[in-house]
């Protein structure tokens, strides 16, 4: 697991670092979505997950749903192109598990992705992730995860 | 063309419930303002597949006490303070006012958490706030007054501030209950009198739902501003994320919230009605956004995701400004912004 500026980041996830999401797929195929840790931390405590229905089809870099906390409402953008399958309604609920537990619990959807061998090369994994967030979190003037 | 049909043509409204019976009612009523406002002050960053995040810094919010407030409200707790840029004595709010003014910002909501009289003790602040209008006379500021007397009220307005905002609560059960204050409806109404008597721009607002979720006092509220006639009127709703466990609140009811709209348009006609930034997020806030629409609010800060496009499509012109709803007298705000607005067009870039 790479640890930048106190946030982690798992090797076994495939990251699109601008929009901090999280890709893991699944041994059926299907790919798991969710916020990393920095995201968390600039949303501060979340109060709302609002995803889009099961059976929806979302482009990649579309919208999969909404965040929102008291500071910041935003879409949490599809690593891939797919159809959601599942919405995490433990998150729906107790929206706050998606700060306790961001690549557990935390989940947001379950997607079945349309192309994922050629569109997740657009992802970040492992070291080259880790880089990426560490230029992102100087860019951004971002402290570290508490 | 009904207005249910077109809520369901909107991908991003599909699944609210509206009441068809009130829709009607909204409808029949129509005969309000062509045009919609919509607001996005950057202190919530805020983005939706319609309106792109604007600057960080156009319209922030600057507490002076920081995230403290003895009240501790029951659906507050001072959670909303905390999110706020601290400014804690005056010459922290001159530097806090010129960096943001350097970063872009065009004024900003000035507030702070209350002593244990629902007032925010602004007296040391005067001079600066004074000192900033003097120094930058374009930057506006909207100032969360509490509770005031007259000597309070006038102060306010000599130290030059554009507009003064406070929440008008019509229930003495929720001001014991909720706010845990020492006050009675008429202070509130005063305070509404003294600051109307001046020559500032004042704009209460109603928390609908304030007592734990539920409707008690707003109506009450609502004949208050009839008689004293603000500038402008904001509702909000109240968010029920920030209570804590032992005293919960639930999601005011949609339909009660759509409801209270109509009647507030039709009771206040002649003045801007405009749904604040405060509310509950997920379907509520869709339901609610939808309502505070049809209804024939003016304006709407932080629009749900599809508002823009049920604007459109029910022909009102949509203009979006990264101000906060409070500075919306006559719209001058929006017009200075220079946005723009094209009916049917579902992406736009502020």
């Amino acid at each position: 697991m790479a640890l930048v500026r106190g946030c982690n980041f798992p090797d076994d996830l495939y990251y699109n670092v601008d929009d901090n999401v999280w890709a893991r797929r699944e041994s059926d195929g299907t790919v798991i979505v969710g916020m990393t840790t920095y995201g968390c931390v600039l949303s501060g405590e979340i109060v709302a997950w609002t995803a889009k229905k099961a059976g929806r089809s979302v482009d990649q870099n579309k919208s999969t749903g909404t965040v929102e906390s008291g500071k910041w409402v935003g879409p949490v953008k599809a690593p891939v192109s797919g159809e959601i399958i599942a919405v995490n309604e433990v998150a729906v609920a107790v929206p706050s598990t998606i700060n306790a537990d961001p690549y557990g619990a935390g989940w947001l959807v379950r997607m079945k992705p349309c192309d994922w061998a050629g569109e997740s090369g657009t992802l970040l994994n492992g070291q080259a992730a880790a880089e990426a967030f560490e230029a992102k979190m100087q860019t951004e003037g971002f402290p570290g995860c508490a | 063309m009904d207005s249910l049909k077109l809520v369901a043509g909107i991908e991003p409204l599909q699944g609210i419930v509206l009441d068809a019976a009130l829709v009607g009612e909204m409808q029949r009523a129509a005969g309000a303002t062509d045009v919609i406002d919509f607001y996005n002050p950057s202190f919530k960053s805020y983005a939706t597949s319609e309106i792109v995040s604007c600057g960080k810094s156009a319209w922030p919010a600057v507490s002076i006490t920081g995230p403290d407030c003895k009240l501790q409200c029951d659906h507050c707790k001072g959670k909303i303070l905390a999110s706020m840029i601290p400014a804690c004595t005056p010459e922290e709010l001159w530097r806090v006012a010129n960096q943001q003014i350097e970063h872009g910002a065009r004024g900003m909501l000035l507030t702070g958490g209350s002593n244990h009289r629902n007032e925010v003790e602004y007296d040391p602040y005067y001079a600066t706030i004074r000192h900033i209008k003097d120094a930058f006379p374009e930057f506006r500021i909207a100032m969360h007054t509490a509770l005031v007397d007259r000597d309070m009220a006038q102060r306010m307005e000599d130290s030059g501030i554009d507009a003064a905002m406070m929440d008008v609560i019509g229930a003495q059960e929720t001001i014991t209950q909720v706010y845990h204050l020492k006050r009675s409806v008429d202070d509130f109404e005063r305070t509404l009198e003294n600051l109307v008597a001046t020559r500032l721009k004042v704009v209460p607002h109603i928390v609908l739902g304030l007592h734990y979720g539920h409707f008690l006092g707003e109506r009450v509220a609502l004949e208050m501003l009839r008689r004293h006639k603000p500038s402008a009127v904001v509702l909000v709703v109240v968010m029920p994320f920030y209570a804590p466990a032992h005293r919960p609140f639930g999601v005011p009811d949609s339909l009660e919230v759509g409801r209270f709209f109509l009647d507030a348009r039709q009771a206040l006609p002649d003045i801007p009605l405009l749904l604040g930034c405060a509310r509950p997020a997920g379907q509520a806030k869709a339901e609610i956004d939808a309502y505070a629409l049809m209804a024939g609010l003016n304006g709407i800060a932080h629009p749900a995701d599809g508002m823009v496009e049920l604007a459109a499509r029910l022909g009102r012109k949509a203009r979006i400004a990264s101000t906060c709803c409070s500075m919306a007298m006559g719209g001058e705000m929006v017009a200075e912004s220079g946005l723009w607005a094209k009916p049917g067009v579902s992406s736009i870039p502020v």
